[in-house]
């Protein structure tokens, strides 16, 4: 038996969160609907909610760019860059976290510090390897 | 301070009803303890009194007037939870006085107070403490004090001893018991423990699935256990149970007897339900005598001595296990024969659905 | 966290200790320096690649060229814009959103995902996802709108660049302070929050002295990890305005950027990069002790 005044905070929460959701999502919900818009569609004034779907503009991107080279590249640097950090970071904080020493704290703070440096404060011409993006290894020696 | 009546207070979750209908007068300056199993309601019940939880049915008076709807710091209420819910980023003071911060209260009104109470309870030390540096007994006097403090017309308990050691708990009851006597507060307090029940209240209310099985003074509930649930629940070592048939009905009682056992005369009404055959026996580990004379035979399983009495494991030929209580000295030992005799007059008899049959005499003790 | 050894016992197994965290001091003092000690030297030399006559020791002329440039300094303070405009949008609507997202309401589970979803859309997507189908003043979305209601659509990212590439970033890495405070929130003890309404907390003084100090540790975390990555925002000032018009949306890492691979002068951007090494580091210790003084906490 739920009093009616308990009833009508409920509710406007419920239409807050969904209306900030909502807000937040549609870039990406409009993206993926403009997919599968043909180009006249894509780009039509003002643009539409309803129209006939196609594919052509995914057989565009595959037919046009080697799409999977790139694809293959994001995916390699991303795996390779994460298990070197992890090859690299897990038995570092094994030994911060269960052998700590007077330099523990500091040299975890320096190795943050690292991370922000920006990506072209870096500039080395030669070295273009993944491994460029070293992850912070201080989230898994969280006590 | 004040009286609380619940009319009938119902509560339902998910289409299911888990507090059945319940109703409780507590009077003014009372201490009521809510006991029973986990799962019974007990905690429910007390947080739709303190407003945390929605009353689905029936009505809660404070002080005549209906409170259901009022928000909890309006009832004029003060709860002290189990794990104590106290703020860890503020010290003492601050945790104590927060209550009365929100309420208005200016500043030196409110130092009187919280230092007043602190003294009370040993906390003046430790007033500038935040609550990660102190230990447990001493956050539990902290809530206490947070809730003193607010002078409130009823004070809640949630299961305060549950996460303290032992010699801690104990104490605590003590502290707990002469703190209710000085304040002169009426307490609602909410256990599993059968012990701080007996120990600390003016009257129990055992609970069971959503439903008050008796409500009474501790020595009641002891002594005239009103059905077979209650009977099992208070008292520890608990009561024994031997199945009986009965033999015949006279002014005096029930005769009673075991399977080829002898006869007993328990002092009891029969009744409407005592001429049916059979029946439930109850005995208090107290109550069983060794005598060497005695009818019934079994052997020791175990002892277990507590120094300042013994308790005796026995069973019977029937495989019904006993639990004997007898004084420290007691020469126990296993697999050896005993003869018991239990005594009559102490017995309690329950009929087929577990209601016990009205004694003949009450308890001088049990009002 | 310190077990309770021995102290013979301790000592020996420091010595283990050091083999392990060797590789990655190691491995991660080569990448560091080794590239720090290159962008020093060429700092400090006139090379520039367009004109390859151009050579030898310059000296601290870099430095002084770089420090005296108006647009140094310009970018600069965009940088510090652009960090504290999205910190304050993403923790403070954070914070917000993480209390929102702890109340019960219907389908609160999908709106939820919906929320986070913009955390896992790559930088250069996002921003395109802005600039063309959103802001775009003739084919965008808020456009369409804004002349549906009679207004005259704006060029956001003409005339308001660095506002506008703000709200880009804001609005990636809002959800990633809603999912780590949200998850602060929910572990805070609901016994709490009770003791408090019974004390007389109405919502708003819950939240003011109950949730946001539960909240101060998670609030840390998310500005470090956020200033951390904000420094270094490239992706979506390259792809949306390329820094423009004139300099009014670089950032420091994007003026390098310019300066070494549009003007072909690695000199002038080693010594940008040497600067905002430097200013790394100490915004670095800043942060690094206020979240030591968390740790310990």
């Amino acid at each position: 038996m739920a009093s009616k005044k308990n009833r009508l905070p409920k509710i406007a929460i419920g239409f807050v969160g969904w209306a900030v959701a909502l807000w937040i999502f549609f870039p990406l919900f409009w993206m993926v609907l403009t997919g599968f818009k043909s180009e006249m569609d894509a780009i039509s004034t003002p643009p539409h909610l309803i129209f006939h779907p196609t594919l052509q503009s995914y057989h565009d991107v595959f037919a046009q760019e080697n799409y999977w080279h790139f694809t293959f590249n994001t995916v390699f640097m991303s795996v390779l860059a994460t298990g070197c950090a992890l090859l690299l970071g897990v038995p570092a904080a094994y030994s911060m976290a269960f052998y700590p020493g007077k330099r523990t704290r500091g040299t975890l703070l320096w190795m943050l510090s690292t991370r922000m440096l920006p990506l072209s404060g870096c500039l080395c011409r030669s070295i273009s390897s993944p491994n460029r993006r070293i992850f912070s290894i201080r989230l898994s020696v969280w006590p | 301070m004040a009286k609380v009546e619940l009319r009938d207070i119902r509560k339902t979750y998910n289409a299911e009803e888990i507090i059945k209908g319940v109703s409780l007068d507590i009077e003014n300056e009372e201490f009521v303890v809510f006991v029973g199993p986990s799962g019974c309601g007990k905690s429910t019940l007390l947080r739709m009194i303190a407003g945390l939880e929605e009353i689905s049915g029936g009505d809660l008076m404070i002080d005549g007037a209906r409170v259901n709807d009022l928000e909890p710091a309006k009832r004029g209420l003060a709860m002290v939870f189990q794990s104590y819910a106290l703020y860890p980023h503020m010290n003492v003071y601050r945790n104590m006085e927060f209550g009365l911060k929100l309420a208005g209260m200016p500043e030196a009104e409110r130092r009187q107070k919280i230092t007043d109470v602190a003294r009370t309870l040993q906390l003046d030390a430790y007033l500038k403490h935040k609550p990660g540096q102190l230990s447990g007994g001493q956050r539990q006097r902290v809530a206490i004090g947070r809730a003193i403090v607010r002078n409130p017309k009823v004070f809640l308990f949630d299961e305060p001893l549950s996460n303290l050691d032992a010699a801690l708990r104990g104490q605590m009851r003590v502290e707990l018991a002469t703190l209710h006597r000085r304040l002169k507060a009426t307490t609602i307090y909410v256990t599993h423990d059968q012990v701080e029940a007996m120990t600390m209240a003016d009257k129990i209310v055992v609970l069971q699935k959503g439903v008050v099985e008796q409500v009474g003074s501790p020595l009641e509930l002891y002594h005239h256990p009103r059905n077979l649930f209650v009977a099992r629940f208070i008292g520890s070592p608990p009561m024994n149970f031997l199945p009986v048939t009965t033999r015949s009905i006279d002014p005096e009682g029930v005769t009673v007897a075991r399977d080829r056992g002898e006869s007993l005369l328990v002092p009891v009404l029969p009744g409407e339900t005592a001429s049916a055959e059979a029946l439930t026996l109850g005995v208090r580990p107290e109550h069983i005598v060794i005598d060497p004379e005695g009818d019934v035979h079994g052997t020791i399983r175990m002892v277990e001595r507590l120094g300042a009495l013994t308790l005796l494991h026995v069973t019977l030929a029937d495989d019904t296990l006993l639990i004997v209580q007898t004084d420290g000295d007691h020469g126990g030992e296993i697999d050896r024969p005993i003869r018991l005799r239990l005594q009559a007059d102490n017995c309690h008899l329950f009929d087929a659905r577990g209601i016990a049959l009205t004694k003949l005499t009450r308890h001088r003790l049990a009002r | 966290m310190e077990a309770a050894l021995t102290p013979p016992d301790r000592v020996t197994r420091k010595k283990g200790a050091g083999i392990f965290l060797s590789p990655a001091v190691i491995i991660l003092l080569i990448w560091s320096l080794i590239p720090l000690v290159l962008t020093l030297w060429y700092s400090f030399q006139n090379y520039n690649l367009v004109d390859p006559t151009l050579k030898g020791f310059a000296g601290v002329s870099n430095y002084v060229y770089l420090l005296t440039d108006p647009d140094f300094l310009y970018s600069l303070l965009n940088t510090v814009l652009l960090v504290l405009g999205v910190l304050v949008v993403s923790v403070g609507g954070g914070v917000l959103l993480a209390v929102l997202y702890d109340q019960e309401f219907w389908g609160r589970g999908i709106a939820r995902v919906l929320v986070i979803s913009p955390f896992f859309v790559m930088p250069t997507v996002s921003a395109l996802l802005w600039k063309n189908l959103m802001l775009h003043p003739i084919y965008g979305v808020y456009s369409a709108f804004m002349r549906a209601v009679g207004l005259q659509p704006i060029d956001w990212l003409a005339q308001y660049p660095m506002q506008t590439v703000m709200m880009i970033v804001a609005w990636e890495w809002l959800p990633f302070a809603v999912l780590i405070l949200l998850t602060a929130v929910q572990s805070l003890d609901h016994e709490q929050k009770e003791a408090a309404r019974m004390d007389g907390a109405g919502p708003i003084a819950r939240f003011r002295y109950i949730i946001l100090p539960h909240l101060s540790r998670a609030i840390t975390v998310v500005v470090m990890i956020e200033t951390i990555y904000l420094l270094t925002v490239f992706a979506e000032i390259s792809v949306t305005t390329s820094g423009g018009p004139g300099v009014a949306s670089t950032n420091l890492a994007f003026l390098i950027f310019s300066r070494a691979l549009q003007q072909f002068d690695i000199g002038g951007a080693s010594a940008g990069g040497v600067v905002a090494i430097v200013i790394a580091n100490i915004i670095a210790a800043f942060l690094v002790r206020a979240v030591a003084r968390n740790l310990e906490a």
